[in-house]
């Protein structure tokens, strides 16, 4: 499945012909003439790659990057400059850049990094849909249950579980039994990858 | 030079980006003939290649040791111009640049090319007296005032102790270890030269530079 590409560029004949050449090898493109009316805009757009040119008045396209990632916002991000300024390159980078390109880009590296960011774009929402589908299941369990998952995942026997929450096994057993409906799953590891994903979320 | 250059350079690669970039898109239209788009690819091509030539014209103008004619110009686009070759330097730098300038054009008569010398030289130094500090702004203000234009680059920096006031225009005065004592006095030179003046404004924070022109306008007025 292919993403949406963001191209921030405050140069209009620039924005103008690298859409072109993006929408003519099949990616859908939005273009922005500076970052403002990007942030604006952000709300109501779906997860893509952005393309940034790092020079541009008011915000410039690291600090576009770092505005992201403070709002937590992980969509990959290739940045082009006009000029090979190594300290920029590395802030970039540091910043999680998926690419740094230099101005005149290439078609093929361009494609080559916007293919390379929607591989990381499609990782992290699958981890995304994953933990938050697990958060979601874990909401189903009581304070009891989730406190016998916890020891569960952490490698206990049920009746282990017991003895340390001074219950008999039978007792856990019933709590497993409800967890296994709860989870939709009998296996311990399963359960165990559910709550290792759904507890981790921030 | 070394940093006008690389502004140039910098400049030089936006074109050149389009370029490109139309240019491999007409590759791909003509390959799967597609042939409705490629006029306007190749109008963008074309547009795109003349802006690279004014950009290289006005370097070689830059470069060239004797007087331009006299030309009416709006001092708006010189400080545009002035702002793009700074641009990279500005973004660098993470200073703050603030323009305010009158809608309307401030039509002056002088060589474009000495006076956008003038405003590069001021902007710049400004620049440098910003170099590592945080929330560096630059005012640039532009208003006009009884047939003259005038230009305030006024700076948040740490400003001229008053001692060094009085040798500001003085040729070859440095206190920078690789200055050459020449930046501000060229400055004053060709603004003089232009019928203007330029001086230092006390009384702000940092430093603040006022660049008097006359208004083309008034002085064809007076002439009638």
């Amino acid at each position: 499945m292919s993403h949406p590409v963001y191209l921030v560029d405050d140069d209009p004949a620039v924005n103008r012909a690298l859409s072109l050449l993006l929408s003519t090898v099949g990616f859908s493109v939005v273009t922005f003439s500076d970052p403002t009316s990007f942030l604006a805009r952000l709300d109501d757009l779906e997860p893509g790659c952005l393309i940034v040119d790092i020079r541009m008045p008011l915000i410039s396209g690291l600090r576009l990057q770092e505005h992201l990632a403070e709002h937590g916002i992980e969509w990959p991000t290739v940045v082009i400059s006009g000029h090979g300024d190594i300290q920029a390159c590395r802030r970039a980078f540091q910043n999680g850049a998926v690419d740094f390109l230099s101005k005149p880009v290439d078609e093929q590296d361009l494609i080559d990094s916007i293919q390379r960011g929607n591989e990381i774009l499609e990782r992290n929402l699958q981890a995304n849909a994953e933990r938050s589908e697990a958060s979601k299941l874990l909401s189903l369990l009581t304070g009891r249950e989730k406190e016998v998952l916890n020891l569960m995942s952490q490698g206990f026997s049920t009746k282990q579980i017991a003895t340390a929450l001074q219950v008999s096994p039978r007792t856990i057993e019933s709590h497993r039994a409800a967890l296994g409906i709860k989870l939709d799953t009998s296996s311990a590891v399963e359960m165990t990858r559910i709550w290792l994903h759904g507890s981790a979320l921030p | 030079m070394g940093e006008l250059a690389s502004g140039m350079a910098h400049e030089l690669t936006q074109p050149m980006t389009a370029i490109l970039a139309q240019a491999q898109v007409s590759r791909r239209l003509l390959a799967r003939e597609d042939y409705k788009p490629l006029a306007s690819s190749l109008d963008d091509v074309i547009d795109q290649t003349k802006r690279a030539s004014s950009i290289l014209e006005r370097l070689r103008n830059w470069s060239r040791p004797q007087r331009g004619m006299p030309v009416e110009v709006d001092l708006s686009d010189i400080l545009k111009n002035v702002r793009a070759l700074l641009a990279s330097e500005i973004d660098r730098l993470e200073v703050k640049f603030v323009v305010d300038v009158p809608d309307h054009p401030v039509v002056v008569r002088v060589d474009q090319v000495e006076i956008e010398q003038v405003v590069h030289n001021v902007i710049r130094n400004a620049l440098e007296a910003l170099d590592g500090q945080l929330d560096g702004e630059i005012n640039v203000r532009m208003k006009k005032v009884s047939g003259k234009a005038i230009l305030n680059i006024t700076d948040n920096g740490p400003g001229i102790p008053e001692e060094l006031r009085p040798q500001l225009f003085t040729p070859f005065y440095t206190t920078r270890e690789h200055g050459t004592g020449l930046g501000l006095a060229l400055c004053q030179r060709l603004i003089e030269r232009a019928g203007g003046e330029i001086f230092f404004v006390p009384g702000s924070a940092g430093a603040s530079f006022r660049i008097v022109l006359q208004l083309a306008a008034t002085m064809s007025e007076a002439a009638e």
